[in-house]
């Protein structure tokens, strides 16, 4: 039932062989590009191939001992306009590479792929600049690219698995770019970002090298476009949180103006999400119970029917807290078993039938996701989306995940290419395997716990505006485990927490997009000067 | 066998014949499994990141200048995509104990600290102003009248600790 692992990365070869292969594989594609050029509009930041295209001829690798010789910092720019709420913002988009510098050395550590959208006319000095980056580790940026506050968008319809797909890409009406530049960053290793030698992409796959890579592409992006004096913010979605976190601390310690940090579906403290673990999970599974009774209310499984959601989840927080979370404790350290009411609550209130709490008492995830409704696989990122076990939808073990998947990767070629006019022969890569190899180890332990680094943010920045975003419906990170890893920090009046109906991504679900935009729009009003 | 080149091959003949003036209906590659290739069960041979086939075709296109660019399919490795940990870390012998509280502002305090003595250990232990900015310690460069409370025009650890004690106890400003 439990996913099973992909085997270890087979060796590599010898790197002058593997870079043969690809420029091998690049002329065909340096000719197929070539060929088709690209006509129309906007400037270019990098040499103008034949028919007007930006054409980035480097070849860039996700393996984990690759490495460029050397970098350049071109880039593709275009010029479009947006038309929102009876406003038309003109913007400007750049498409390309910057290089990550290490701050004592000056020496270039990796180059990064970035697409930033600028207001034009805007005093960009002052203006706020937001970095968006994915997770996984190993996650190209792609899915809050295109999915949530940029000027474009796909058009997903989730929850909804029966849509017109490949989803239609259009204009963003709830974009943040009408209060905030967007910087959309691809970490090493990731869409066209690649180690710059004689560091290699695997250098920068942990936690603490990772955060400060981010840290030095952010001082490089600022440098370079005049924004030192502008408000950081940076917007990180899953494991992305967890960068956050660690490079909130970074940004801070440097003299850097970070003014916000928003937590898009956080795992702020990977010792505290049972999810992670083989089961029977070694640590309790409390966090996920009230989302347990989100899903089984979708489901119409819960018992009595509740009324409304926000209210049902103050009940299921009162229960976890007060009924579930010690019994779990009890069964965890002495094997106490349940009280049988107890079971009868949980069956009743989340809709998993009884007999799973008895087997499994300390419920992870996975059971949940492929027990709840018989002979049907609910989503791990947005349990109100299924498939019948055994369909393609239900193949790779998430639904929501698989279905949206193709749309995203095949947008996001053509949009680079007939949009931003930028083209290489390389291939975008949405999910390198780099999680194999990451160094998850963090202060000492084995598995980072980030909550100190936040706290350690914020106590030297006190006005840092914190503003978590979970949906109720995501079973990978659970919206009450964020609410318990941030209660650890105490009292705090500038860190918020905001819910919606949604998963993962809550922002693909129309009305919860737009929910957070209006949240968004109080955050940055709210920055400190 | 790496399925990328052939795929590359395809597109690029379709491509040549596109522009000699061949209509072709706009090809769509089966759309990969995108789940099968993500399927644990099913590896890409020899390779991590596995080649999806969702090259999509440029439409011949004899009277308009604006040929759609071609570039290469995305690829996405059959590895779920995440927050998730590899195998190796999945049945861990000891999970930290999440710490609040005092505990926690002990872990803070201590973080910062190190933070100073690493960045000062080549000048002795202390930093004057420009030696912290050159040290990466923007903060203390910016907030260095503050921590310098005894103006000697460089800061000690403990001038640090003290400053960082003295916030914790006020951190309203």
């Amino acid at each position: 039932m439990r996913r099973t692992a992909p085997p270890p990365p087979p060796a590599w070869r010898a790197r002058s062989a593997q870079r043969a292969a690809r420029a091998a594989t690049a002329a065909l594609w340096a000719a197929a590009l070539a060929l088709a050029g690209c006509g129309g509009g906007g400037g270019s930041g990098a040499a103008p191939a034949a028919g007007g295209s930006s054409f980035d001829p480097v070849v860039y690798s996700a393996a984990a001992n690759a490495s460029l010789p050397d970098a350049s910092e071109s880039a593709a720019v275009t010029h479009h306009t947006l038309s929102v709420n009876a406003q038309t913002l003109a913007y400007t988009a750049t498409a390309g590479h910057l290089s990550a510098r290490d701050p004592l050395s000056g020496a270039a550590e990796a180059s990064l792929f970035y697409v930033a959208y600028t207001l034009d006319g805007a005093a960009a000095g002052t203006r706020p600049v937001t970095f968006f980056y994915n997770g996984g580790p190993g996650s190209a940026s792609v899915w809050l690219h295109l999915g949530s506050f940029g000027p474009r968008r796909l058009a997903t319809g989730v929850p909804s698995t029966s849509g017109v797909t490949p989803f239609p890409l259009v204009d963003n009406a709830d974009t943040l770019l009408g209060v905030s530049d967007l910087v959309f960053v691809d970490a090493v290793g990731t869409g066209f970002s690649e180690a710059i030698a004689p560091a290699t992409n695997q250098s920068y796959w942990g936690v603490d090298a990772d955060a400060a890579v981010f840290r030095d592409f952010i001082a490089r992006y600022a440098a370079v476009n005049g924004r030192t004096a502008s408000p950081l913010v940076v917007f990180g979605e899953s494991y992305g949180t967890t960068r956050s976190a660690v490079l909130a601390h970074l940004l801070v310690t440097a003299g850097m103006p970070l003014k916000g940090v928003v937590l898009q579906s956080s795992v702020l403290d990977y010792n505290a999400n049972c999810g992670l673990y083989t089961p029977p999970a070694p640590v309790s599974c409390a966090g996920y119970v009230p989302t347990y009774g989100a899903a089984g209310a979708w489901y119409g499984l819960d018992m009595p029917k509740p009324a409304d959601l926000p209210s049902y989840m103050v009940q299921m927080r009162n229960f976890t807290q007060a009924s579930y979370a010690p019994a779990v404790q009890a069964y965890l350290s002495a094997g106490t078993p349940p009280a049988a009411s107890l079971v009868t609550q949980l069956a009743q209130s989340t809709g998993l039938a009884a007999g799973y709490w008895q087997q499994r008492f300390n419920l992870d995830p996975d059971l949940y996701q492929y027990s709840l409704v018989s002979g049907t696989l609910i989503g791990r990122y947005d349990a109100r989306m299924s498939a019948p076990a055994g369909s393609a939808l239900a193949s790779d073990g998430d639904p929501s995940s698989t279905y949206i998947t193709p749309s995203f990767s095949s947008a996001i070629v053509s949009y680079l290419a007939n949009d931003l006019h930028y083209t290489t022969p390389s291939s975008y890569v949405m999910l390198s395997g780099a999680i194999n190899t990451w160094n998850f180890t963090h202060d000492g332990k084995a598995l980072p716990d980030t909550v100190p680094d936040l706290a350690a943010a914020l106590a030297l920045a006190p006005k840092l505006q914190v503003l978590s975003l979970n949906g109720y419906h995501d079973l990978a990170t659970p919206f009450h485990q964020t609410e318990l890893d941030l209660q650890r920090l105490g009292t705090q009046p500038n860190v918020q927490t905001r819910l919606y109906s949604g998963g993962h991504m809550t922002y693909l679900d129309d009305t919860s997009r737009g929910l957070e935009r209006a949240d968004l729009a109080a955050f940055y009003a709210a920055l400190a000067p | 066998m790496n399925a990328r080149p052939i795929a590359h091959v395809l597109a690029l003949c379709a491509l040549v014949s596109a522009v000699a003036g061949t209509a072709h209906a706009q090809a769509v590659m089966p759309p990969a499994s995108v789940a099968a290739a993500q399927a644990q069960a099913v590896m890409p041979p020899a390779s991590v990141v596995a080649a999806h086939a969702q090259a999509v075709m440029p439409p011949a296109s004899g009277a308009a200048a604006h040929a759609q660019a071609v570039m290469p399919p995305a690829t996405v490795a059959a590895v779920p995509r995440g927050p998730w940990v590899p195998p190796a870390l999945r049945s861990p012998a000891q999970l930290a104990a999440p710490t609040r509280g005092a505990a926690l502002q002990a872990q803070v305090q201590r973080k910062l600290q190190a933070d100073f003595e690493r960045a000062a250990q080549a000048g002795g232990g202390r930093l004057t102003r420009a030696q912290a900015q050159a040290a990466g310690l923007g903060y203390v460069a910016q907030h260095f009248d503050a921590i310098d409370v005894q103006h000697t025009g460089s800061v000690s650890p403990s001038d640090w600790q003290r400053y960082l004690q003295a916030r914790q106890a006020a951190p309203a400003r």
